[in-house]
């Protein structure tokens, strides 16, 4: 089996994440996108941005050019491990990026992620990110940033809302998403492996509690295939 | 037959579980369709559609169309019935070539099929991108500044020190 991993255009990357990636979202600051080839068929990219905060990298005292953040891994059915595949376009991210120092990524806990992945290849889990507040609209949630006028995220129909409208939209708050770092250097590994957390557990991340307003019932977060066409 | 959905309870030993993605599903299609067929229930506590309950309320429905299974029944019969009920349903498997031509044309015809819970369908001729020879941009520079004066352009290193273009 052959696997290349080369960087691939904006259109293959948009069109991976938005039929293999659970959130059908392309992020829109500036990317780098590698694609991934087995066989010589695409399946897939991997996704790296500066993320939606620019202080990404201030908790390891980093600036906005020092750090990055791997925003998506939007794969279809694959032969190789997904942490043979990461590792490889980190080793690519660094030949072309010589400056970053550290990778961030975060796994959703709303989706039962834990972050498995990151766990296979070693990255240091260092507790959850700040909560976020959930607007229930149309038979979705959606997270707050995507209310603002502007911004990363902004959904124009929820933004065009009036303030007392949005006010009447059920609202849930959601625990932070697991956040995982990858050191880039030997030095940098020194420096955060002291912030390194035992891994979260399955059961954890699928424990994703909250506390929901404007809506009756208790809200579960466990798997199952029904209605997903699978 | 509609009642008011507080004098039901949804099964404590319901052995399963139904995912925020389900939930969100299951209200957009209550939604978009009404409820066409009632949730089964015994003695208040429901046997089968604890799913469609659960959206019916994030919803802010107060009703809801119930069928009763016989009141005799006894609680094993209930069990039985509650799981039998999940397993015929899951047993089923989908025409995937169907499946996605159907998918398509209603996706032509404007509707969301993500709101009916399914993913944008994989195309039948799935695109086979190839490996391109362009320039990434680089996270670990900042955007290059051109003094409108001298033309000099220059951006600031990670130290916040001046590096030349």
């Amino acid at each position: 089996m052959s696997l290349v991993i080369a960087p691939c255009s904006h259109e293959a990357a948009k069109y991976a994440v938005m039929n293999w990636h659970y959130s059908q979202q392309m992020p829109i600051s500036k990317l780098i996108n590698f694609g991934v080839w087995e066989d010589e068929k695409f399946i897939g990219a991997v996704i790296y941005g500066r993320g939606a905060s620019p202080e990404l990298g201030a908790p390891y005292g980093l600036t906005q050019i020092e750090c990055c953040e791997l925003v998506r891994v939007a794969l279809t059915q694959h032969k190789a491990s997904v942490s043979q595949i990461v590792s490889l376009t980190i080793k690519k991210l660094k030949e072309t990026n010589p400056g970053l120092r550290l990778i961030v990524s975060f796994a959703d806990p709303e989706q039962n992620h834990t972050g498995t992945i990151y766990q296979a290849m070693n990255w240091i889990y260092c507790g959850t990110s700040a909560t976020s507040k959930e607007y229930y609209y149309k038979g979705k949630w959606f997270h707050s940033r995507m209310l603002r006028p502007t911004g990363f995220g902004t959904i124009p129909e929820i933004a065009r809302l009036t303030k007392e409208q949005q006010k009447q939209l059920p609202t849930r708050e959601n625990r932070g998403k697991f956040r995982y770092i990858y050191p880039l250097d030997k030095p940098m590994r020194r420096k955060v492996e002291k912030m390194r957390l035992p891994y979260p557990s399955a059961v954890e991340g699928s424990e994703a509690s909250r506390n929901t307003s404007g809506i009756e019932g208790q809200v579960q977060s466990l798997p199952t295939a029904l209605l997903n066409g699978k | 037959m509609k009642i008011s959905i507080t004098e039901l309870s949804l099964d404590p030993k319901n052995a399963r579980k139904h995912s925020q993605r389900n939930l969100d599903a299951i209200a957009a299609s209550l939604e978009k369709f009404g409820q066409r067929k009632p949730i089964v229930v015994h003695r208040g506590v429901v046997l089968a559609g604890n799913g469609t309950l659960e959206a019916a309320k994030t919803l802010g429905w107060t009703e809801i169309d119930v069928a009763e299974v016989p009141d005799d029944w006894d609680d094993e019969t209930a069990k039985a019935y509650a799981l039998a009920d999940n397993r015929t349903a899951e047993l089923a498997e989908w025409d995937e070539s169907e499946l996605a031509k159907q998918l398509l044309e209603l996706q032509d015809a404007d509707w969301d099929i993500t709101e009916l819970g399914f993913e944008v369908p994989k195309l039948l001729d799935e695109p086979n991108f190839q490996p391109e020879d362009i320039e990434q941009p680089r996270l670990d520079q900042r955007a290059p500044i051109m003094c409108p004066q001298c033309s000099f352009e220059w951006r600031v290193g990670a130290k916040g020190e001046i590096e030349p273009v």
